[in-house]
Formats: C-alpha cells, sequence, structure tokens
C-alpha cells in the first residue's frame, strides 16, 4: 500500500480538476448563451435598472468572453457565487443554510434503504430463484417503477391525511414551542419520517437488484474456488466471502447517489416542503432566481465530482481485488 | 449477415421470435401495446377536449359524463389522461431515439478508433454525467424556455452519456473478435466494419439500456410538468398530478389515482421489456 495508494489519490484528484473546470465554464456559457440580457439574468428578478448595469461592470459583461470567465472564475473560487435578490442575501449563505437539512433526508433515506436493499437482496440471491426470489424480485420491480411524486403522494394521503400518523409537511410544526432540544428534535424526526420512507422505498429498489445480482455472481464464483480447493471451506466462510464482494457495488452505488442528492432531491423535498436544496430550486424558479438557480446547479455538480472522488477511492482500498503496488 | 447473430437460435430471427422466448417479455410488451393503442386512438376514445375547462363548476368524482371526474377547473380527467398517454409515449420515444442517435454514433467512434477521439468523447461523457440531470434539465428550461420541443431535446441531449458508454464497451469488445478480423483480413474497409460487422453486435446489449432510458424520459417529462415547469399547451400527467396535490385535501382523490396508475404501469411495462430483453440477449448477464 503506502506510496501506491498516495500515488493514486493524488492522480485521482487530479483528474477531477479539469470535469471542474469544463462543469465551472458549462455553468458559466449557459447563463451566457441563454435568450435574454446576461446581466438582467445574472441580477434576477426585479432587479432594478441601476442594479443591472453593476452586475454588468463587476462581471464585464461588456468584456469578450475569456476575460469574463476569469472575472467569473475569480468570484467564484472566492466563495461569491452571487447574490439571490429572492432571499436578500448571498446565494451562498442561503446555500449553506440548506444544506444540512437535505443531507439529514437524504442521508436517512439512503442508510435505510442501504440496510432493507441489501438484506433482501442477498436473501433473494440465496434462495434464488424459489418463491421467495420471485416475491422479492418483483417486488423490486414495482418499487423501481414508481416515480417519486407517485409515492409521495400516496404515502401524505394515506398516513397524513387518512391516518393522521404523521405530518404532511414541513420540518417542523408550525407554530410549535419546543420545550427544550429534545423536544425539537423528536419533532423534527416526526416530519422525517414520510420524507424519508418516500426515499428509501425508491432507492431500495435498486439496491436489492444490485446486491441480488453481484450476490449471486460472487457466490457461484465462490463456490467454483471452494470446489477446486476440495471443499476445504464451511458454506458459512463461502457466504462471508461472497457477501464481502458483493457489497461492493451497491456501497458504491450508494456513494455515487448521495453525492448526487446533496444538490437536493427536488420532487419529495417539494411535495413534503422539506426546506433543503431541492426546495430551494423551486422557490428559485418560481422567483426566477438565476443567480440561486446557478449556486445551486454548481453545488450539485461539484457534490457529484467530489463524491465519485471519494467513493472511487475508497473502493480501490477496499477492493481485494485491486493492487496499489 | 453477421456471422455472430447465427449463434442465436433461429426463432430470434423475428421479433415474435424474441416475444415468445419469455413469457414477461410477452406480457410486458402487451401492456405497452394497450397504452400504444390508447395514445394513437386518444381521440377516438376521449370524451373531451383534454385543456378544455369549466366543464363542471370545480372538482366532481367520477360519474356517467365523467368517467374519471374532473378537476378544480372543470376539466375532465379522463380526456386528459388518455391524451396524456400520448405526450408520454411521444416523449418517451422521440427523447431515446435523439440519445440513442448520438449514443451510437459517439461510442461507435470512440470504441473502435479508440486514441484521442476516445479520451476525449470519454470526458465529455464522464463531466455530462457529474452533473444531476435533473438539475440540469431544471435549469436548461429555466433558460430556453419550457416548450414541448424544448423539453424533448432537452431529455434527448442529457440521456445519451449513459446509452454512449454501454455503446462504447460493447465495441471494444467486439473490435478483436475473430469475424471482425477475418472481415478486416478480407480487406474491408473501417466504415464496412463498423456499419456491417461491429454495429449489429453491439445492438443487443444496447436495446435494454435505451428502453430504459425511454422510461426515464417519461419520467422526466412528467417530473417537469409536475413542478409546472411542462408546456401548459401539453397534457401531461405530471401536471394533473400537481393539481392533485390541492385536489386531495378537497377530497379529490381521482385527481392522483388515475394519473397514477397510467404512469406507472407505462413506466412498469417498459421496465419488464427491459429486463426480459436483457434476459434473452444478454444470457450471460442473466440471474
Amino acid at each position: 500500500m503506502g506510496s501506491g495508494l498516495a500515488a493514486y489519490v493524488t492522480k485521482r484528484a487530479l483528474s477531477a480538476i479539469p470535469t471542474l473546470v469544463v462543469i465551472l465554464i458549462l455553468s458559466f456559457l449557459l447563463v451566457r448563451l441563454a435568450p435574454g440580457d446576461p446581466a438582467a439574468l445574472i441580477a434576477g428578478e426585479g432587479a432594478t435598472p441601476e442594479y443591472i448595469e453593476n452586475i454588468r461592470k463587476e462581471y464585464g459583461l461588456d468584456k469578450p468572453l475569456h476575460e469574463q470567465f476569469l472575472i467569473y472564475l475569480s468570484h467564484i473560487v472566492r466563495g461569491d457565487w452571487g447574490y439571490s435578490l429572492s432571499y436578500s442575501r448571498p446565494v451562498m449563505d442561503v446555500l449553506i443554510e440548506r444544506i444540512p437539512t437535505t443531507l439529514l433526508l437524504v442521508g436517512t433515506g439512503i442508510l435505510v434503504a442501504l440496510l432493507l436493499g441489501v438484506v433482501l437482496g442477498v436473501l433473494a440471491a440465496v434462495k434464488r430463484n424459489t418463491a421467495i426470489d420471485r416475491c422479492i424480485s418483483a417486488v423490486a420491480l414495482m418499487l423501481y417503477s414508481l416515480p417519486a411524486f407517485v409515492v409521495a403522494q400516496f404515502l401524505i394521503y394515506v398516513f397524513a391525511l387518512k391516518a393522521r400518523m404523521f405530518p404532511i409537511s414541513g420540518i417542523v410544526s408550525i407554530g410549535a414551542t419546543h420545550a427544550g432540544t429534545l423536544d425539537y428534535i423528536k419533532d423534527v424526526l416526526w416530519h422525517l419520517v414520510l420524507p424519508a420512507t418516500t426515499l428509501s422505498l425508491l432507492l431500495m429498489a435498486v439496491y436489492m437488484r444490485v446486491t441480488r445480482a453481484s450476490m449471486i455472481e460472487s457466490l457461484v464464483s465462490n463456490y467454483i474456488i471452494a470446489a477446486r480447493a476440495r471443499g476445504l471451506r464451511s458454506s458459512s466462510i463461502i457466504f462471508r466471502h461472497a457477501l464481502k464482494n458483493a457489497l461492493l457495488p451497491v456501497v458504491t452505488i450508494a456513494g455515487i447517489q448521495f453525492g448526487t442528492m446533496i444538490g437536493g432531491v427536488v420532487i419529495t423535498e417539494t411535495i413534503f416542503s422539506w426546506p433543503g436544496v431541492g426546495r430551494l430550486t423551486i422557490e428559485a424558479v418560481q422567483s426566477r432566481d438565476y443567480p440561486l438557480l446557478m449556486g445551486i446547479f454548481l453545488l450539485s455538480a461539484i457534490s457529484v465530482v467530489i463524491a465519485n472522488l471519494i467513493t472511487d477511492i475508497i473502493y480501490t482500498i477496499i477492493d481485494p481485488r485491486v493492487k496499489l503496488r | 449477415m453477421p456471422v455472430e447473430l447465427y449463434a442465436l437460435s433461429s426463432n430470434f430471427k423475428t421479433v415474435l421470435g424474441v416475444l415468445r422466448s419469455d413469457k414477461n417479455l410477452l406480457a410486458g410488451a402487451l401492456m405497452l401495446l394497450v397504452f400504444v393503442l390508447v395514445a394513437v386512438f386518444a381521440n377516438l376514445i376521449a370524451t373531451y377536449h383534454p385543456l378544455q375547462t369549466g366543464l363542471t363548476r370545480g372538482l366532481h368524482p367520477p360519474s356517467r359524463g365523467f368517467l374519471m371526474g374532473t378537476d378544480q377547473i372543470g376539466r375532465d380527467v379522463f380526456s386528459w389522461v388518455i391524451y396524456g398517454t400520448r405526450t408520454a409515449l411521444v416523449v418517451g420515444v422521440t427523447a431515446t431515439a435523439i440519445s440513442f442517435v448520438i449514443a451510437l454514433a459517439v461510442g461507435l467512434v470512440s470504441g473502435y478508433f479508440g486514441g484521442k477521439a476516445d479520451l476525449v468523447l470519454m470526458r465529455i461523457v464522464d463531466i455530462l454525467l457529474s452533473i444531476p440531470q435533473f438539475i440540469f434539465m431544471i435549469v436548461m428550461v429555466m433558460l430556453y424556455g419550457s416548450t414541448f420541443t424544448n423539453i424533448v431535446l432537452i431529455i434527448g441531449l442529457l440521456s445519451w452519456p449513459t446509452l454512449a458508454r454501454i455503446v462504447r464497451a460493447e465495441v471494444l469488445s467486439l473490435r478483436e473478435r475473430e469475424f471482425v478480423l477475418a472481415a478486416r483480413a478480407l480487406g474491408a474497409s473501417s466504415r464496412d466494419l463498423i456499419l456491417k460487422e461491429i454495429l449489429p453486435n453491439a445492438l443487443p446489449p444496447v436495446i435494454p439500456a435505451a428502453a430504459l432510458t425511454a422510461s426515464n424520459a417519461i419520467l422526466a417529462e412528467a417530473a417537469l410538468s409536475f413542478l409546472g415547469l411542462g408546456d401548459p399547451r401539453v397534457p401531461s400527467w405530471g401536471t394533473m398530478l400537481w393539481i392533485a396535490r390541492q385536489a386531495i385535501f378537497a377530497g379529490g382523490w381521482w385527481t392522483l389515482v388515475f394519473p397514477s396508475i397510467f404512469i406507472v404501469l407505462v413506466i412498469l411495462s417498459i421496465n419488464i421489456i427491459a429486463d426480459g430483453l436483457n434476459n434473452v440477449l444478454n444470457p450471460r448477464e442473466r440471474t
């Protein structure tokens, strides 16, 4: 390991840089090439003419494109991602405020989905082609085909409206006073149940299918090895080895999905009025707040690149088949 | 006739042969066929013009004149859902066609010629895949307008990278096979090799992926409409589901249930077909 790993990490991290640069170029070009005056778009809806002119000067929108890009770049790396008129705050501040809320939802959803998905996937693989397997696989296919908004609406209808077990929306009850932090946490968790369940149901399907497929493949190859070794291994050891190999693809996928969802799960958050980055996206769309929208765009893309990088590195460390010298 | 295809049983030479080989595939195909027929004959099946408002004074449960009820502004849910089938299938087919063509071109060039072209193209693919598709779509629709054509184009232009990777992987493995080397030894040009030997054999694994692209495209358009970013002149299931948000508080369950059933069944049938095709065309992937 040692120097092999450090070298690999460095190499991999460096190769992510051109990707980030191109993403910045893309986000830069998208606004400038859109129909309409870029200055007005960047300023946002409801900006005064003076403000728009200020923007034009500040971002050098009269200058040639490559000069504009350098100005844009200098703003971005300094943490100045623009000013949101609809929130009267810098975009960066608004984003930082909303990210933890999304992380809570997404993190919970993925963890629960992983737990259930892996367990069911392994079960289906071990009982391959039996009734249990067919049942689990059919459920997975069903869940996989359900759109987020259908699942969310049905959960609301059944558990919130009819059964009144959970709240319909929001992260805390409106106008409620909390007798201390524990009370507050309980309220948040109560509100977390339905949105997190929605996410989990959708993700679980993917994890079930992937786990089942990779577990079957892994079991088969392990049995072959064991057969060659003339049964020196007990079946539980075979199982454990197979499981370790089988988990890699699912965990990789989960890691990548986590990165993708830091930019918010728009549909789920919107339906449950969960105040995360996804909900923020819709608010930005509705108030035509382009700086905020592009800020979310950048945040999402950068999160994905970083998450992919980290997942890649972890995978390389864990996968026994990869030799780093 | 590409050598490889002889390896498949002679049943497979016809589409019917393929369909008959897997029961699930047949079921999925039949389900989808129903929806295709609904979409094609929408104007014969629907009872009103979907966009027409004021047919009743507000929310109305399913009744004889309005099989699936009406929404808050008096639109007939049944007609909306029927015409919505047409919207969904048009989106699915068109966006997938766009993606498929681009993916084939990129994947074939990248896989066959390799070198710099491959490096550059795969970089582009990586970068496009780094941007969460849905946010990208929302931004594009916001900046460039939410007309139906735009939406279909945007979805198509954002779905090709995944397909391109699959095409490229197939081409890479096919490039070194004996029948390709044999054809080249017989003096076939690159163009002939790509079009006549590699392309037909690269298609089988790509087709299930293309089917999944179609179902994703339908979901994406529905999601965009759900968020109010769709084309208001086009009846989409997503829009009705957004209306359902308010309607279910007033007891209007029909605005939620019927579009939901339709969209779930269409997506399900496409996914069954994709799964079935995968089992049939890629036996080594079969689990």
